[in-house]
């Protein structure tokens, strides 16, 4: 059987778990006998930059393990493993990504879907062994891969985006986050204005008085499964 | 015949020789009187002064009181017919003294009934001064008793002057010059309190007179000096003139005669100010004469009586002037060797002075008749002429006129010279010292007045020093008073400023304390949510991950149990990811809401002031956004009207509305009370305060109250940025 070279690069700021992702691949090559695992690690945000920028052209990645909530860099333009998503999907479409993260909100499922359209997403909660490998063996086959919980807001979300739009979503995320109505123009591209009224509407369709509290909207939002 | 009366002088003054130097110059005085035989000038003025203006004097005096003492009785109360006769007749010269005094008596009983004290005793002054004149001690005594009596119970310094000198121009009257100058010393002091010039000189002048009389020339000047600059303050020439005179005579005893000229020719300079100017000129003329006399250049001197003969119109009327004019012009020829004529005008004035009982005219007119006599050489008639003066002189207690009589007998009745001289003598050293006598207590009277003068003098000065030092002092401490009450004004209003600022910064503070706890806390919780999330949970899972790769064999159960505490350590990680996930969450639980504190705060107020409200605000509205600084002061601003409301208008609906117009913040405040007028809103002190809150956030404060309908307070803040 003819054995397939696989490059792979694992990014993570825990090396403990790379270890662990590193193991099971090799664990995976010897039980299958079809691949063959080339192994690239990255344990920070700045070096995860630094081998897109100088080891992918030299050598095609076929798939990257991908970890969300890395320890910020001072590299402009990437504050999470998202923006790294978005400029490995950008720059080699036909590099399989599996997004491995611990982060379970559906507005982060959201924007992961919308931005990078990873070929597996698992959560770690979720995660075990064997969950990995069959990852792993989907997505090289082709097939995308997800977790439970994603699965399950895949089925839910053709329903809300109908009523919330992306922004909505959003407000709600970082609000929920902790962030302050007034700092919500920090991360959004929209006036105070337009965000009280996007608030005053989410109020509405939740069906909540206008003088409700964040607290309030928040939870209503959790309980509708908005988050 | 000089010569005999040279030695018999040599003799006197050999034996007066231990005599102090004063009556040496005395005695040589004599010498001269005695030689030259001049009307005593003294005398002159003295039947002058008494004589012709005596009683206008008294009158004078009399109606001077009223106007200044007393202006209320300036113009007299309509006098009682019968107080009119009664006066008239006890002041008619032609009646005998028994009748006036009786009518005098009517007048007094009369007088006793008025009731105003004031008026009482100017009518018993009055009735006094005629008394003085009745020759009855006991009499003029129990009515002038009664006058001092009262003028002490009124208790005005004038009055009592008054008194003093009707009791002194009695005694000079009746010749005992110490109590007179006791009484004048007296009058004058009370007439100084009372600040009557005018009067105090007159005493001075009378006082003057008196020493002049005992022969204390240098005392009399210095009282006239003082009389006269007393005169020249109340402007009144007629005293002056008079002053001068006696001066001049003065000067003229004393036999400085250049000076006696110069003070007769300042009084005759004075005279033409005079208004009746006649009969002091003529006066004047006899002083003159008189000086010329004593200097013996009896030529000149008979020019000047000459021309006052000359105007016998004016002479008629005062005819004591007459016959002293008369006698001294005789005198005069008489003295030149000119014996033709003389004596019928010699006859002429001892017939005019016999008509009006000038006493001491009559001595002299005696001695000029011995004189004469003398000189043409009847001595037997000299000696019955002498001896006549002699008499009279005794009579009338003219002591000095014994004197000359005595040395003119002593010349002419050569039998008994030395008995007369030897009279003289005595009665020389007895006339001597008690003119010695009468100085002493002169000076020790003046001595008081000057040490007395003097005390007042102090007194006054020492009374305005502590009135401007007390003014001085009220002034200092009036200004300390004011500023230490303005500072203190000043200081409260600081402290209260200062109190305020210092309420504002610790609630800042306190606020900002708060915020930065929160942001902390916040943070913490960030940090441990992070913590959880990106370290335990990662490494959690990594150790599971591990863990469920190793793959272990045994007992089915074992393993069973092995794969169970596998899945007990991923709830475990989930269970952690949630707390993160709340944790965050829960940085959102916190209500420390603008709006939540305004509303909060007007909710207290609605419970204490009993009344419903509505809190109106436009949610889209970023209020958390505005300074913190106006937050505060907003903040305040309520609770100060919500107390003003509390306080005075029981409003029973309040309605509180917060928005935003353009770039101007508005909170607005409206209730149901009872409202206030415009001038009740300019006094109130909480209106001042909003305006100054308004005025530190650069807003605009509007009010308008509408008595029993409400009061509506807006404050704008404009935003900037």
């Amino acid at each position: 059987m003819e054995t397939k070279s696989i490059n792979v690069f694992m990014v993570d700021d825990h090396a403990m778990i790379l270890k662990s992702y590193a193991d099971e691949l090799k664990k995976f090559e010897n039980h299958s006998g079809i691949y063959r695992f080339q192994i690239e690690r990255a344990y920070s945000l700045l070096q995860a930059i630094d081998v897109l920028k100088f080891t992918f052209e030299k050598r095609e990645m076929h798939l990257v393990l991908l970890d969300i909530g890395l320890p910020n860099c001072e590299v402009p333009g990437y504050k999470s493993g998202l923006e790294l998503g978005i400029a490995i999907r950008e720059n080699y479409p036909k590099t399989k990504i599996i997004v491995i993260t611990s982060y379970n909100s559906y507005p982060l499922i959201q924007r992961l879907f919308d931005l990078i359209k990873p070929e597996g997403l698992l959560l770690k909660g979720e995660l075990n062994p064997e969950g990995l490998r069959a990852a792993v063996q989907d997505v090289l086959e082709g097939v995308p891969h997800f977790t439970k919980t994603v699965r399950k807001f895949l089925t839910q979300a053709p329903v809300k985006p109908n009523i919330l739009d992306h922004y909505d979503m959003l407000i709600l995320y970082y609000l929920s986050e902790g962030v302050l109505t007034k700092d919500l123009v920090n991360h959004l591209p929209l006036s105070l204005r337009s965000i009280e009224r996007r608030k005053n509407n989410l109020k509405d369709i939740l069906k909540l008085d206008y003088k409700s509290s964040d607290v309030m909207l928040l939870n209503r939002a959790k309980e509708e499964g908005f988050l | 015949m000089p010569q005999v009366v040279n030695t018999v002088l040599k003799q006197i003054m050999k034996r007066i020789k231990f005599h102090n130097s004063l009556i040496l110059r005395e005695a040589f005085y004599n010498k001269e009187a005695f030689l030259n035989f001049v009307y005593p000038p003294n005398t002159l003025i003295m039947s002058t002064y008494y004589s012709t203006h005596g009683r206008a004097f008294g009158y004078a005096l009399f109606l001077f009181l009223n106007l200044a003492s007393l202006p209320l009785t300036a113009q007299r109360a309509p006098m009682d017919p019968d107080f009119e006769k009664h006066l008239n007749q006890a002041l008619n010269d032609s009646l005998s003294l028994e009748v006036r005094k009786k009518h005098l008596t009517f007048y007094y009983n009369l007088v006793k009934e008025i009731q105003d004290d004031s008026l009482k005793y100017e009518r018993i002054s009055e009735i006094v001064e005629i008394a003085s004149n009745l020759k009855d001690s006991v009499y003029f005594h129990n009515i002038s008793n009664v006058g001092h009596k009262l003028a002490l119970s009124i208790n005005k310094p004038s009055f009592v002057g008054d008194s003093h000198w009707n009791y002194a121009a009695y005694y000079l009257n009746e010749k005992e010059y110490e109590r007179s100058y006791d009484h004048y010393h007296h009058a004058y002091k009370l007439f100084i309190e009372a600040n009557n010039d005018y009067y105090a000189g007159k005493m001075l002048y009378n006082m003057a007179y008196i020493s002049s009389k005992t022969y204390d020339y240098t005392g009399a000047e210095i009282l006239l000096f003082r009389s006269i600059k007393l005169f020249e303050q109340t402007g009144s020439t007629l005293q002056r003139y008079r002053s001068f005179n006696l001066l001049g005579t003065i000067a003229d005893d004393m036999e400085e005669f250049e000076k006696g000229l110069s003070y007769y020719t300042t009084a005759a300079n004075l005279i033409k100010e005079l208004d009746k100017w006649e009969y002091n000129r003529l006066q004047n003329l006899n002083n003159l004469g008189v000086r010329l006399i004593k200097m013996k250049q009896f030529d000149e001197a008979l020019s000047y009586f000459n021309e006052a003969l000359s105007f016998p119109e004016i002479l008629r009327s005062s005819p004591a002037l007459l016959a002293k004019l008369l006698d001294n012009r005789a005198y005069c020829l008489i003295s030149l060797g000119k014996h033709e004529n003389v004596v019928s005008s010699m006859l002429k004035a001892i017939a005019i002075r016999d008509s009006i009982d000038d006493t001491s005219g009559r001595v002299i007119s005696r001695l000029r008749f011995a004189n004469y006599y003398g000189k043409i050489g009847d001595s037997a008639q000299a000696i019955v002429y002498a001896k006549h003066a002699r008499e009279l002189a005794s009579e009338n207690n003219l002591k000095r006129d014994v004197l000359h009589s005595l040395e003119f007998l002593a010349v002419y009745d050569r039998k008994n010279a030395v008995s007369y001289l030897e009279r003289h003598i005595a009665l020389n050293k007895k006339i001597n010292a008690e003119d010695r006598n009468l100085r002493n207590k002169f000076t020790a009277i003046q001595y008081e007045t000057e040490t007395y003068i003097r005390k007042n003098e102090r007194l006054l000065k020492q009374k305005l020093q502590l009135l401007l030092i007390s003014l001085v002092s009220i002034a200092i401490l009036l200004l300390i008073y004011l500023n230490t009450r303005q500072r203190a004004k000043n200081k409260q209003l600081l402290l209260e400023r200062q109190e305020q600022q210092y309420n504002e910064d610790m609630y800042l503070m306190a606020l900002a304390q708060k915020s930065n706890l929160e942001k902390g806390r916040a943070e913490e919780r960030k940090r441990i949510s992070q913590e959880l999330h990106d370290g335990i949970i990662s490494r959690l899972f990594a150790l599971r991950f591990k863990w469920q790769t190793i793959k272990l064999s045994g007992e089915a159960i074992m393993l069973e149990q092995h794969r169970h505490f596998l899945n007990l350590l991923e709830e475990l990680e989930t269970d952690i990811r949630n707390l993160s996930h709340e944790f965050r969450n829960m940085l959102y639980m916190e209500d420390k809401n603008f709006l939540n504190g305004i509303k909060t705060l007007i909710k207290e107020k609605s419970e204490i002031g009993n009344f419903t409200f509505r809190f109106d605000y436009e949610q889209a509205e970023d209020w958390e956004n505005i300074p913190f600084i106006t937050k505060i002061n907003v903040q305040r601003f309520f609770e100060e009207v919500l107390q003003n409301v509390i306080k005075h208008a029981q409003a029973t609906e309040v309605t509180v509305s917060i928005y935003r117009d353009m770039k101007v913040l508005i909170f607005k405040i409206t209730d149901n009370g009872k409202g206030f007028s415009q001038s009740q809103l300019k006094k109130g002190i909480g209106i001042k305060n909003l305006e100054n809150r308004s005025s530190k956030l650069k807003g605009n404060l509007e009010v308008q109250s509408t008595l029993n309908v409400g009061t509506v307070i807006c404050l704008c803040i404009p935003i900037n940025n």
